[in-house]
């Protein structure tokens, strides 16, 4: 019997009849279905909402007598700092004396240090420069001794904070219950901008931080809250390039595909659950993009002005949100002006093509809509975005503002441009080298990752390293290339989609190349969601060149999300055997992990 | 009144002379301002507390203290480690010699650089120099920085400075008595302005770096056979129906020719000029060649330290003459041109690979356009390009060589009359053996297929057989022939000794060669480990899997018997079996064997070509393309990891395992795939397995169909 070939098409069918740009039925329970199903991967252990919150903070000659009960001798303090540079001197009852110093990456997490004691009371006091710490916990041979405050010394109420919160203490120090990587830049920011401190992270635009702030507002200076605006944001970019997908494409299985792996990348998991501000840059990015889409697919003659003033507005307020939250969105934003001179163009060649009366009518309507959309840009791509760039400073000026007696607008003003001149310098003048490092070209195959965290105990090992998934990454670059063949040699479909995402890829990566300073692979976050929808843009064309390939975006799903569970211990701290390990760093083609430690 | 008149003289001759250095230095150039007012203290005095007039602090922390102190004291603090400077952007002359003075006392200084004079200038040309840090505490001690600047640089960042880039430092410095003169007369060991100059401490930094770019390089590798893979395929499958489509003129399809010829070489000079050839090999054939015409034949494989030679004795004879004949226009040779000229025997065997590929191709009823672009895969394909043209091997001359043998072989007549090219193709296949041990590899596939073109039971079967017998021998007569010249005292089967030496010189389970074993990590380990413990050595399991390809190779000779018996004609109607027994059992060698070399797999990508260009099915075409990929990337790879520097810094490191155990992979899967295509075409194999998986349509439309039907509605 002659099998009827249209039947294996069936299914393809229905989503070829169903296209819509329209999220439908089907699309709001896929949609909601990958995007809890992705929230869930992404909440899990992100970090503990157990953490010391109240603070000890303590001048020279500060401090307390501890008692522990009994004669004790403790082996190991595990000191939980706080934003601070003392030193604390820990005296025993024979007078036998420790010190610990603070330092500036060990604030925020539980660092573990030997420090060997016999005593029954335990003198703390603050030897030298201001300290401050959340806890203080005392270990013998792993048990954690209880502790209680006998004396105070001075009139410092915040001193009992020093060893209150004993509950809150872990099993074990890990990436759960401490600041890892660039969180004790960020993170610790976002705290002192709450307190209304001296603000210490200031190589980036504030944004980013603030919305940090937000997640510690409302969850406390803990793990969790410091983590979760970052992972919110990284959930809200699967719907992101759902509608992104489904607008382009207007198809809900490619829409599915592209959120899919998105959702699975591995870049995407890991670099959205670190407070670092990445996040909110490439999220600002691809919405920015996404309204400059909404604008640009809108006919210039025949659109509701309306419609396309409104899109316009949009892209402007998240460029300015991006451009606010890191410089990348600058990049991103000259990007969007190549997009929109584009689309200009193309409008003024169309309203140039013929010499009737309509042709006439074009012209003249083509010239007035000009006039308002460069004046709707100057407000919403220069004012706007300034003012939101002007306000994201609100901590600096309030800092600035609290040490003087007065401070205006000039001020503010000069506050701003310090921080700009100072970002410049830091950038332009950075010449460290790190391990972690790598060059532009290394980024699409993902060569190195760059390494957040690793603990081992020598049968488990923990570990975070930001790399992208391989099947999303190396795919996703090489579809791009052809692609963009595509287009250059003409067999593609003139589309506005086309400028979105080569200039998409261009702008956000193509800086990186001129780049001097030691760049990393996070760097390449925000050209990845426009490669992937090239990718998927490209094959969306060649299935409907060829129906029988209908299969190789679900199996390049299915390949991503292999990937995504085979790196998951590699890039999530989850602890795993050192064998497995092994195997993820030797064999699995990914990119280096652990660095050595397997 | 005289006085007033004298004083008002003086005045205007001193306002025209100060006016007039100012006109003569603004001519020079605005560094010549401050290189006339120098020798004067720069200027540290200001109200106490407040800072310099237009000098700036930069800071990294911004918790710092810096303050005159009312005396022409500067006084910069800080409680946290940072890079703190008081700066002044000043201008200078270019190519001028200076000296920055001044006092620095300390106070609890600690870690990093700690006090310093400095020039910043990293943030205008990315130079930096600094004196001596000064730790822990000091009195005032007189410091000096020499400097010179460079060709072009007018502009120069003074800064007094507690702590450098990564070498922050904490505590307290004053500064007093800051200087600028012009130096040159002044004895000191003078930093110039360079990028990175004079900056000390740096050492570790850059040698990280250059470790960093020698990694970094891997990347390139791979991005130049994944684009060209995307050109070959794209560029095949956009243009699939030219393969197959309209012919082009007889005088398009040679000026389209001459032209992928003129891109191949001139593609191939640049190459030739880029890498100069592999360090080793193309030294080594020069060096032979010269050794032969210089000295002659006899001794060449005999003569002491002469031990390790090899190669066959082949293409010796052929580098001996040619050798000679490029002394012949003396010694004018040299450099690129040279090199280029000890390749030209491969470049020009890759050509005649293509000529006859088109040949055949156009035999094959594929039409003008098709042959060319068949041509064009094979005189630009990256792999034999790289290998001819950037590397200096000779894999294409033995490849030539095979192919040609292989095309005698078919040639057959009907009638009692004896067919001599038969006899002629093993004599070309002795001559591929004296090219490169490696044709041994096909020896299987040429006897199983010269066995099975023996017509048995027809009039003519007895006429083969004595073709075969008579080729056996002409391959021999050849190899003997060949290697005489170079018996020297030996017995004349030498050469058996020295294959036999040759094959175990690299007794490794792979060398190079991105393969299973590579996959597994088994790059340079000794054959004879264990690749599963204590049951079998990489040897062993090459030697099966060796021995398994051999039987694949009968198979599939076997199977094409059996299809031309089945339809009542010759095997030697069939024009492409043996070259696809021949790429398929080399492929299998090359993958699941042992002692393999990245490019022993070479002829597989021109054999499935001449496959294609008879079966005419495109995954073979395909697979060609694939395996090109992988060779092109294989053969970059091999070479640039024992170029020189990379090889010390990289070889066998992560980032090299990384990429050839990817790649290793790829043509892992690559070679099944084609085992598979290769079973598909002998056996249907498709036909059958979709039989067995995919069920025929119900007519009724199943749950998912209607779920999702249900759900597509607006």
């Amino acid at each position: 019997m002659k099998r009827d070939t249209s039947s294996k098409y069936e299914i393809l069918s229905l989503f070829e009849k169903g296209q819509s740009e329209r999220l439908l039925k089907l699309d709001r329970i896929l949609l909601t279905a990958l995007t809890l199903l992705y929230a869930l991967i992404a909440l899990l252990n992100l970090g503990t909402l157990s953490f010391p919150t109240t603070v000890y903070r303590g001048e020279v000659g500060d401090g307390l007598t501890l008692d522990f009960g009994q004669v004790v001798t403790f082996d190991t303090v595990w000191f939980n700092g706080n934003v601070a540079q003392g030193t604390l001197r820990l005296e025993g009852d024979d007078g036998t004396e420790e010190t610990y110093t603070e330092d500036q990456g060990d604030m925020f997490k539980w660092h573990e240090v030997d420090m060997s004691l016999t005593t029954r009371y335990l003198r703390v006091t603050v030897e030298d420069r201001e300290a401050a710490f959340n806890e203080i916990a005392f270990f013998s041979e792993g048990e954690l001794l209880p502790v209680t405050v006998l004396e105070v010394f001075g009139d410092n109420q915040s001193t009992l904070n020093l060893v209150d919160e004993q509950d809150t203490v872990p099993e074990a120090p890990s990436y759960f219950n401490g600041m890892i990587f660039d969180e004790i830049y960020h993170g610790r920011t976002a705290y002192e901008n709450i307190h209304n401190m001296s603000v210490y992270e200031w190589t980036h635009p504030p944004l980013g931080k603030l919305i940090i702030a937000l997640g510690i507002l409302i969850f406390g200076m803990k793990p969790f809250g410091w983590r979760i605006m970052g992972a919110l944001f990284g959930v809200a970019m699967v719907p992101l390039m759902y509608v992104f997908a489904k607008r382009i494409l207007k198809r809900t299985d490619f829409a599915f595909v592209t959120a899919g792996l998105w959702a699975f990348d591995c870049m995407h998991f890991t670099q959205t659950r670190i407070a670092t501000i990445d996040v909110y840059g490439v999220f600002f990015i691809l919405l920015m993009f996404f309204f400059m889409y909404e604008y640009v697919r809108r006919d210039y003659f025949t659109a509701p002005r309306r419609e396309k003033l409104k899109y316009l507005a949009l892209s402007g307020v998240a460029f300015g949100l991006g451009c606010s939250s890191k410089w990348i969105g600058c990049y991103a934003g000259a990007g969007l002006a190549v997009v929109l001179f584009y689309h200009l163009l193309c409008a003024l060649f169309e309203a140039y093509k013929g010499h009737d009366e309509g042709a006439k009518g074009k012209r003249a309507y083509f010239w007035k809509e000009l006039w308002i959309t460069a004046l709707w840009c100057c407000l919403w791509f220069l004012l706007v975005p300034g003012a939101i760039y002007f306000a994201s400073y609100f901590p600096y000026y309030r800092y600035e503002a609290s040490l003087r007696e007065s401070y205006g607008l000039g001020d503010m003003w000069r506050t701003l441009l310090k921080n700009q001149k100072d970002m410049y310098s830091y950038h332009s003048k950075l010449t460290a080298t790190h391990m972690c490092q790598s060059t532009w070209y290394q980024w699409p195959f993902t060569f190195k990752s760059v390494w957040f965290y690793v603990s081992g105990d020598g049968e488990r090992i923990s570990n975070i390293a930001s790399t992208g998934n391989p099947a999303v990454w190396w795919i996703s670059a090489v579809g791009a290339v052809c692609l963009f063949l595509e287009w250059v040699l003409g067999k593609v479909k003139k589309n506005p989609v086309h400028p979105i995402l080569f200039v998409g890829v261009a702008a956000n990566y193509g800086p990186w190349v001129l780049v001097t300073r030691c760049v990393f692979l996070y760097h390449f976050f925000a050209t990845v969601p426009f490669l992937l929808l090239s990718t998927v843009y490209l094959l969306f064309l060649a299935e409907r060149e060829n129906r029988k390939i209908h299969w190789l975006k679900w199996a390049w799903l299915a390949l991503a999300v292999i990937y995504f569970i085979l790196l998951y211990p590699a890039i999530s701290g989850l602890p795993t055997g050192y064998g497995y390990a092994g195997f993820l760093e030797n064999v699995l083609p990914a990119s280096i992990l652990y660095y050595g430690w397997v | 009144m005289q006085k007033k008149v004298l004083n008002a003289i003086v005045a205007v001759l001193a306002v025209a002379v100060l006016v007039g250095v100012g006109f003569y230095f603004k001519d020079k150039g605005k560094g010549h301002t401050l290189a006339a007012s120098l020798g004067t203290a720069l200027d540290l005095s200001g109200e106490s507390g407040t800072l310099p007039e237009d000098w700036y602090v930069s800071s990294y922390e911004n918790e710092y203290e810096a303050f005159l102190d009312g005396t022409g004291t500067l006084i910069l603090r800080t409680d946290v480690a940072d890079d703190l400077r008081l700066c002044k952007q000043v201008t200078v002359a270019e190519g001028t010699k200076y000296v920055l003075s001044g006092f620095i006392a300390t106070e609890g200084v600690e870690e990093g650089r700690g006090a310093s004079l400095s020039i910043d200038n990293y943030s205008l040309d990315r130079s930096c120099v600094y004196t001596a840090g000064l730790l822990g505490d000091n009195d005032f001690t007189e410091t000096r920085l020499y400097f010179e600047t460079k060709p072009g640089q007018t502009e120069i960042i003074l800064a007094l400075r507690l702590g450098g880039y990564s070498e922050a430092s904490r505590g307290t410095v004053r500064f007093k008595d800051v200087s600028l003169r012009a130096g040159g007369a002044e004895e000191g060991r003078y930093q110039l302005l360079e990028p990175w100059g004079g900056t000390s401490g740096d050492d570790e930094d850059d040698a990280f770096r250059d470790e960093e770019h020698y990694k970094s390089f891997f990347a390139v590798i791979v991005w130049a056979a994944v684009l060209s893979g995307i050109l070959l395929i794209f560029g095949v499958y956009r243009n699939r129906r030219l393969l197959t489509g309209k012919s082009l003129p007889d005088k398009a399809y040679w000026l389209g020719f001459a032209f992928i010829v003129a891109v191949g070489l001139i593609l191939r000079l640049i190459l030739c000029a880029l890498f100069q050839g592999h360090d080793t090999d193309l030294a080594c054939f020069m060096g032979w060649g010269r050794d032969i015409a210089g000295n002659g034949t006899r001794q060449f494989y005999w003569a002491e330290g002469h031990d390790w030679y090899d190669y066959p004795p082949g293409y010796m004879l052929f580098l001996g003459g040619y050798s000679r004949l490029l002394s012949l226009f003396g010694d004018g040779l040299g450099g690129v041109g040279e090199l280029f000229l000890y390749m030209l025997p491969a470049i020009a065997a890759d050509l005649a690979l293509a000529l006859l590929l088109m040949a055949f191709a156009r035999k094959q009823r594929i039409n003008n356009a098709g042959a060319l672009i068949l041509g064009g895969l094979v005189f630009l394909n990256p792999a034999l390009l790289f290998l001819s043209g950037a590397w200096g091997q000779i894999d294409s001359i033995l490849t030539l060589w095979l192919a040609v043998s292989f095309l005698l072989l078919l040639r057959r007549t009907e009638g009692p009359k004896l067919d001599v090219y038969p006899i002629l193709s093993g004599a070309v296949f002795g001559l591929a053996v004296m090219t490169k041990w490696q044709a041994l590899m096909f020896g299987p596939v040429y006897a199983f297929a010269h066995l099975f073109l023996i017509r048995w039971g027809e009039k003519e079967g007895k006429k083969d057989l004595l073709s075969t017998v008579l080729g056996a021998l002409s391959a021999f007569a050849v190899i003997l022939l060949v290697s005489l010249p170079f018996k020297g005292d030996q017995s004349l089967f030498w050469f058996v000794g020295r294959f036999l030496n040759a094959s175990g010189h690299y007794d490794y389970a792979t060398v190079e060669a991105y393969n299973y074993f590579a996959f597994c990590g088994a790059n340079w380990k000794r054959a004879g480990e264990y690749f599963i413990p204590d049951i079998l050595t990489f040897k062993q399991f090459g030697t099966i899997a060796i021995c398994l390809a051999v039987v694949c190779s009968f198979m599939t000779v076997l199977r094409r018997y059996q299809a031309q018996k089945s339809r009542g004609v010759s095997l030697s109607e069939d024009k492409g079996f043996v070259f696809l027994a021949a790429s398929l059992t080399m492929a299998l060698i090359f993958t699941f064997g042992h002692y393999m070399h990245e490019r022993y797999v070479v002829p597989v990508l021109v054999m499935l070509l001449f496959a294609y260009a008879y079966y005419k099915d495109k995954r073979l075409l395909l697979v060609a393309l694939l395996f090109t990929v992988t060779t092109f990337l294989n053969e970059m790879m091999a070479q640039y990891v024992v170029s020189k520097g990379a090889m010390e810094v990289i070889r066998g490191g992560r980032e090299h395992n990384t990429v050839l155990r990817f790649w290793a992979g790829a043509e892992v899967l690559v070679c099944l795939y084609f085992g598979y295509v290769a079973a598909d075409m002998l056996h249907d194999l498709k036909g059958k397995v979709g039989a067995l998986l995919l069920r025929e349509e119900s007519g009724h439309p199943g749950r998912l169909y209607g779920w999702i039907e249900e759900g597509l509605k607006k």
